[in-house]
């Protein structure tokens, strides 16, 4: 699988572990890419540092958000609309998270046949497999073991036509952060999500910006 | 001229600037080029997820006797960059932790064709902000109206010629004034006929708020924040002169 972009989807907050993340990324990129900063907020702020590098959308303040789950929510369906926009396979990135050297390459060796799937390039259960990569049977719906924490996810443009509208409906409805409300669309639609094995990232975050 | 590598000058501080710097030097460096960050502490802490990508020198030997004397620990780790270089040979580029470098600095250094007939550093950071067609100027110092000597400072990202180098660490390092090592430098290489170059306009901004030399100290110039590369000139420090 050869990626097109990178989406990172972000928000101006402290500690701006973003730094960490580009410097990580770009030490691990093979190739050159297309980098995309998708901002939870209308001004540049420190992002502006970037302006000449990364292609950068900034957001205007939705109505529809009383909270910052929801706003989160938005701003994620958002990576999501731009990753089906642009077309092809894109990896999208939450701000605080360090990619694994070779990780592109690991990509590249992965070809999944289905039409409709998702990739996450985290390991949540700690598996050993034979194959790069693993599926995650979610078997129940909220609030237990639904697949979550979206630090590095792939998802194949099939999936992708109506995901931010179904996850922002989750979402919106019961008050879930998007990663739940994901793992809760892909339980109705039998969606099936594969984790690399090993991981091949890394969470630095500390801080949750939805739950400040 | 062609640089070999890249040599970070840090400490471990609040704000992490040095992320964004480097950051800002990977979007920016043509071609790939070792980068070294030489650490004023013992500890990896916050490089420690560079470690794979970056050589990292740590500072084992906390010398207890320097805790309160800022000025002296930062010369010091400034004169390990300087050993460094000389070390590694050829032209290495210094930065200190707190900068943003410009898009095209590196097409611009590879431009530029410093004197082999004098000693030299070349700084990517322009104080005086004067024009020119070589993409440098000297910078010339001069006593102001209150007979201060007016010398460089600011190496926010200096090039050494590797003689002026040598030079530099030996006298800073047996320089005995506890004041700031960038306004040592700068006097030092005046009183010795040095030249002192600044690439025009600046290729360098800085972006650090607060001194890690001086906690709590906050620069009082915005101008040297963001925004510089198009309306560069600062003030040059009045603070060397006996």
């Amino acid at each position: 699988m050869e990626i097109n972009s990178i989406i990172i989807c972000t928000v101006d907050r402290e500690p701006e572990y973003i730094h960490q993340t580009l410097v990580r990324l770009l030490f691990t990129l093979k190739e050159k890419k297309e980098i995309y900063l998708v901002v939870d907020g209308s001004s540049y702020k420190h992002f502006a540092a970037y302006k000449d590098y990364c292609k950068i959308y900034l957001n205007k303040v939705d109505g529809r958000c009383d909270n910052n789950v929801k706003k989160a929510a938005v701003n994620y369906a958002r990576c999501l609309t731009l990753s089906k926009n642009i077309g092809g396979f894109n990896l999208i990135l939450e701000d605080d998270v360090l990619l694994l050297p070779d990780w592109q390459d690991k990509l590249k060796s992965i070809d999944l046949e289905e039409e409709k799937w998702i990739l996450s390039l985290n390991n949540l259960q700690n598996v050993d497999s034979k194959k790069d990569y693993e599926e995650f049977v979610i078997t129940q719906e909220i609030p237990q073991r639904v697949w979550c924490q979206t630090f590095a996810t792939i998802y194949s443009p099939k999936v992708l036509e109506d995901l931010s509208e179904d996850m922002l409906t989750f979402s919106f409805y019961k008050n879930l952060p998007y990663d739940l409300a994901l793992g809760a669309v892909f339980f109705v639609k039998k969606y099936p999500v594969y984790e690399l094995v090993p991981s091949f990232v890394e969470h630095l975050g500390l801080k949750s910006h939805m739950t400040v | 001229m062609e640089i070999n590598s890249i040599i970070i000058c840090t400490v471990d501080r609040e704000p992490d600037y040095i992320h964004q710097n480097l950051a800002r030097l990977l979007f920016t460096l043509k071609d790939k080029k070792e980068i070294h960050i030489v650490v004023d502490g013992p500890s990896y802490r916050n490089y420690s997820i560079y470690k794979n990508f970056c050589k990292i020198y740590l500072n084992n030997k906390v010398d207890e006797s320097l805790k309160d004397h800022p000025f002296k620990k930062a010369k010091y780790n400034y004169i390990r960059c300087l050993q460094l270089s000389y070390h590694l040979g050829g032209f290495n580029l210094i930065l200190e932790d707190d900068v943003l470098l410009s898009s095209n600095w590196h097409e611009k250094i590879k431009e530029i064709e410093m004197p082999q007939d004098e000693e030299w550093i070349l700084s990517l950071n322009c104080i005086q902000g004067i024009e020119s067609s070589r993409g440098y100027e000297e910078f010339k110092s001069k006593r102001n109206s209150q007979g201060l000597l007016v010398t460089w400072c600011k190496p926010f990202g200096v090039i050494y010629k590797p003689s002026t180098l040598h030079f530099t660490a030996y006298s800073l390092e047996n320089y005995k004034r506890d004041i700031p090592h960038d306004i040592i430098v700068g006097g030092i290489l005046y009183e010795s006929g040095k030249k002192i170059y600044e690439c025009v306009p600046t290729l360098i901004e800085h972006i650090g708020k607060f001194s890690s030399i001086n906690k709590g100290m906050v620069w009082k110039t915005t101008k040297d924040n963001y925004g510089r590369f198009d309306h560069q000139c600062v003030h040059p420090c009045e603070l060397y002169g006996n």
